[in-house]
């Protein structure tokens, strides 16, 4: 036979009716539209503010003659894609040397 | 003489019960606020047996020899971590796969910086996954494996075995795997009908941040935290459930980025065409079909899940033509469906049955 759940006490039993009421309208509201809209917005402010920031600073550290952390990426992007290649290289070769059942 | 009703030992007794979890209330709220761990995250043994890029293959250690086969893989989606199998001691998983018998592995595709950002779904599919199961079987000597894909984990899954029909995998387990994608909340919604471009929420990396994808999972249940606290101030003496609680929030909290390449086919693909229920799946530029799957599949869907939502994970079942998918439809959260109590109790015991039955007795091991 199933066990009853213990009787939750009573200012926890008010607490879920407050949070099922608010919360509903909350969630309610989190899934409209605009509410996506704004708070992507915001992301967006957020991130255009940051890479206003980051091309002074690497104008400044360009004028100093020294690689900024985007000329690194970019060189750690063109390795990845080139260890990509031998992987996939080595992939094909196991597969034709040992191939599937 | 106690008055009629009331026993005089239960009132003693319950009297002696706060005042312990008072005490214990005390302890683990100053060790909470001091940052103390209460269990430590992955404690099942385990080897890693292959790796490429960021991605391992992790196959964790039983107290005896499996008796069950072919071997099993867990795999979960990009954004979340490999431990959530693995959680911590007595909420474990790979835990209840190895107790009940199977040669257990876990994919974990890593977590990605600026040199994944190209990576595709091809990288994660055609490669990846297919190595890892090549490495799997190696492993294990068998001729097979079995899989199971958790949520993003599952719709990867389908995905790669229906584009590679020559994998030999015995059985797949789907759970709260989505393929419709038009019942997954704002952030989806937003960029299935175009009002969001993909490239706008790539960040300097080339990734999606995973703070952008942690908002979005907050604000579809916007009083979670403050349950959360609640629950957490309830059982502020349970030692048990401060272990869960802080290992699980730990994992929720703790998304990496999502490779800039593999969001934009799953932008693309999955949402914008929501090609998993429209038959326009696509891998390494080859048309993909679900028809192509003929192996048992067992979609198990939790009718609580808020993150993925019923109706997103269920058509899966009428889109399987070339196989018959058995439907697991189980009164679980989300979370619940692999960690915690009701984990433990009913989802996890069902799901490793269903593939208990799609197993075979390995000979020589007592059962």
């Amino acid at each position: 036979m199933a066990q009853k759940a213990p009787a939750q006490p009573s200012l926890r039993r008010a607490f879920d009716d407050a949070e099922r009421a608010v919360g509903g309208r909350l969630e309610h509201l989190t899934a409209t539209e605009g509410f996506t809209d704004v708070l992507l917005g915001a992301f967006r402010v957020q991130r255009a503010i940051g890479r206003m920031v980051a091309r002074r600073t690497e104008d400044v550290v360009h004028l100093a003659g020294l690689p900024t952390r985007r000329d690194v990426a970019r060189l750690g992007r063109q390795m990845s894609a080139l260890t990509a290649e031998v992987r996939e290289l080595a992939g094909r070769i196991e597969e034709e040397r040992d191939p599937l059942p | 003489m106690s008055p009629p009703g009331l026993d005089i030992g239960d009132v003693l007794g319950g009297i002696r019960r706060e005042i312990e979890r008072g005490a214990a209330r005390t302890r683990n709220g100053i060790n909470y606020l001091a940052g103390a761990e209460w269990a430590p995250i992955g404690p099942t043994p385990s080897d890693v047996v292959w790796h490429e890029g960021k991605a391992e293959l992790r196959h964790y250690r039983g107290t005896g020899p499996p008796r069950l086969g072919p071997p099993v893989i867990a795999l979960g989606g990009l954004v979340g971590r490999a431990y959530i199998f693995d959680l911590v001691e007595n909420n474990s998983f790979v835990r209840f796969m190895l107790d009940a018998g199977f040669d257990t592995y876990v994919l974990d595709w890593g977590a990605p910086d600026e040199q994944d950002a190209a990576n595709t779904l091809d990288t994660y599919l055609a490669g990846y996954l297919r190595r890892a199961i090549r490495a799997a079987m190696r492993e294990s000597g068998s001729e097979e494996v079995s899989i199971i894909g958790y949520c993003m984990g599952g719709t990867l899954a389908l995905h790669g075995l229906a584009a590679q029909p020559d994998l030999p995998v015995r059985a797949l387990v789907a759970m709260a795997a989505p393929v419709d994608f038009r019942h997954l909340g704002p952030l989806v919604s937003s960029l299935a009908d175009g009002r969001l471009d993909p490239e706008s929420v790539l960040d300097e990396t080339g990734n999606v941040p995973p703070e952008l994808l942690y908002s979005f999972f907050r604000i579809k249940k916007p009083t979670a935290d403050l349950v959360q606290y609640v629950n957490l101030w309830q059982n502020l003496w349970n030692d048990e459930y401060m272990a869960g609680y802080q290992a699980l929030g730990r994992c929720f909290r703790d998304q990496v980025p999502l490779p800039g390449g593999a969001w934009r086919d799953i932008a693309a693909q999955w949402i914008r065409e929501n090609a998993f229920v429209t038959g326009r799946l696509r891998l390494s530029g080859r048309a993909v079909s679900l028809d192509a799957l003929t192996l048992p599949v067992l979609v198990a869907i939790a009718s609580r899940d808020e993150l993925v939502p019923a109706p997103s994970a269920l058509p899966l079942v009428e889109l399987l033509h070339g196989t018959s998918a058995e439907l697991l439809e189980l009164q679980a959260g989300h979370a619940s469906l692999t960690t915690g109590r009701t984990a433990a109790q009913h989802t996890v015991p069902r799901m490793l049955g269903w593939l208990a039955e799609h197993s075979d007795a390995r000979s020589g091991v007592a059962a």
